[in-house]
């Protein structure tokens, strides 16, 4: 597989998880907007490390996910908690804010 | 297949396997991505049981891309399906209005993602195993933990945990079922297509050398053949043990979203949603 078209894909997923980063007030899809763009960076180091044959990237890829994994850990007990607070209890009836 | 050829046992079981091979690698995909469309970017979406079922259905379909044939056409498909349904995903993610349908969404853009990933090194493998079961467990976990802990709305929280977790699962095993299934196909079919290079590479030189070569040109075009007749199914099949776990997960999976489909709590739901 030719890396463009992968890396066109990541960028349409990185671009969406920027617009729901910053455009959404709700502490839980901003982080997981942000966990979007992270495994986007994530596919594009996968496929240049496929498409070129060297094993960086996959080392790269290795710790990222990590590092995305620990994040969301941390950050997902807190992002609930204080969403908590905000979200009402209907499902998509209601905007959260 | 010879008319009378059916009405032997093993001729049955023949035109059975023949009938599966032609069509379940057409029908999961499109089924799966039916499914999502459905479940996650149609209004039904506030129906938690909509959402459970597309988390499911996004399963199906991460695994049953792979059921695709090996060719560059499928390939093109398979690419389509799985990164489709990354984006339905995260459109799925930020749109929603509740942390429910984003959980949701979040889960089936990283099974396509593991789909999309799926045979790119042992990177991808660690990749398939983090997005399709440890994410989503963690966040079923996360939001378990949180809402047991708060006393409030535990009843709430546990609907979209179980689904994370369910999904997760799913996806997990059918996609390691299918890529362990397949793994003797995939290797096959890079060899073939590895050879077939290096034979049209013969064949040009050939060519452009005036001379014809009619046993190498019979043996590449035997090789395209069976490149292109569906062998990563076939190649399952044989393997009846791995073929099973795989087809009952899939029958899981659909009766799992019958289930919660035709369960009565939605219909409480509204309710007093109504009331």
């Amino acid at each position: 597989m030719m890396p463009v078209p992968v890396l066109t894909l990541a960028a349409v997923l990185f671009a969406i998880g920027a617009v729901g980063t910053a455009a959404r007030r709700n502490p839980l899809v901003n982080l997981l907007s942000l966990v979007v763009m992270g495994q986007s960076a994530v596919v594009t180091l996968l496929a240049c490390a496929t498409y070129y044959g060297q094993p960086d990237g996959h080392v790269f890829a290795l710790i990222s996910e990590l590092i995305i994994v620990v994040h969301v850990a941390i950050a997902l007990p807190l992002a609930l908690e204080d969403s908590r607070s905000a979200e009402t209890e209907a499902g998509d009836g209601v905007d959260v804010p | 297949m010879l008319r009378s050829d059916r009405r032997t046992p093993n001729g049955q079981q023949r035109l059975r396997r023949d009938l599966i091979s032609a069509w379940a690698p057409i029908l999961i995909p499109l089924a799966g991505s039916v499914g999502i469309y459905v479940c996650l970017m149609t209004p039904w979406r506030s129906n938690p049981r909509m959402l459970g079922s597309g988390l499911i259905l996004g399963s199906v379909m991460a695994g049953g891309v792979w059921l695709l044939p090996a060719s560059w056409s499928w390939d093109v498909l398979r690419f389509a399906l799985s990164g489709g349904m990354s984006v339905v995903g995260a459109i799925v993610l930020v749109t929603g209005r509740s942390s429910r349908t984003s959980v949701c969404g979040m889960t089936v853009t990283l099974a396509g993602m593991a789909a999309l990933t799926l045979g790119w090194g042992s990177a991808a493998a660690f990749f398939i195993v983090v997005a399709g079961v440890l994410l989503p467990l963690g966040t079923a976990a996360a939001l378990l933990a949180t809402h047991i802990h708060s006393r409030r709305g535990a009843a709430e929280c546990v609907e979209p945990a179980m689904a994370c977790a369910m999904g997760g699962v799913l996806a997990g095993v059918l996609i390691c079922g299918v890529r362990f299934s397949h793994d003797g196909g995939l290797d096959r079919n890079a060899a073939i297509r590895a050879e077939d290079q290096r034979g049209l590479a013969l064949a040009g030189d050939v060519r452009r050398s005036g001379k014809t070569n009619p046993e190498q040109t019979e043996r590449i075009l035997a090789r395209r053949r069976a490149s292109s007749d569906m062998p990563m199914l076939a190649d399952a099949l044989s393997r009846e043990h791995e073929a099973t776990v795989v087809l009952v997960t899939v029958l899981v999976a659909f009766a799992c979203s019958g289930v919660w489909l035709t369960s009565g709590r939605w219909n409480r739901d509204q309710k007093g949603r109504v009331a």
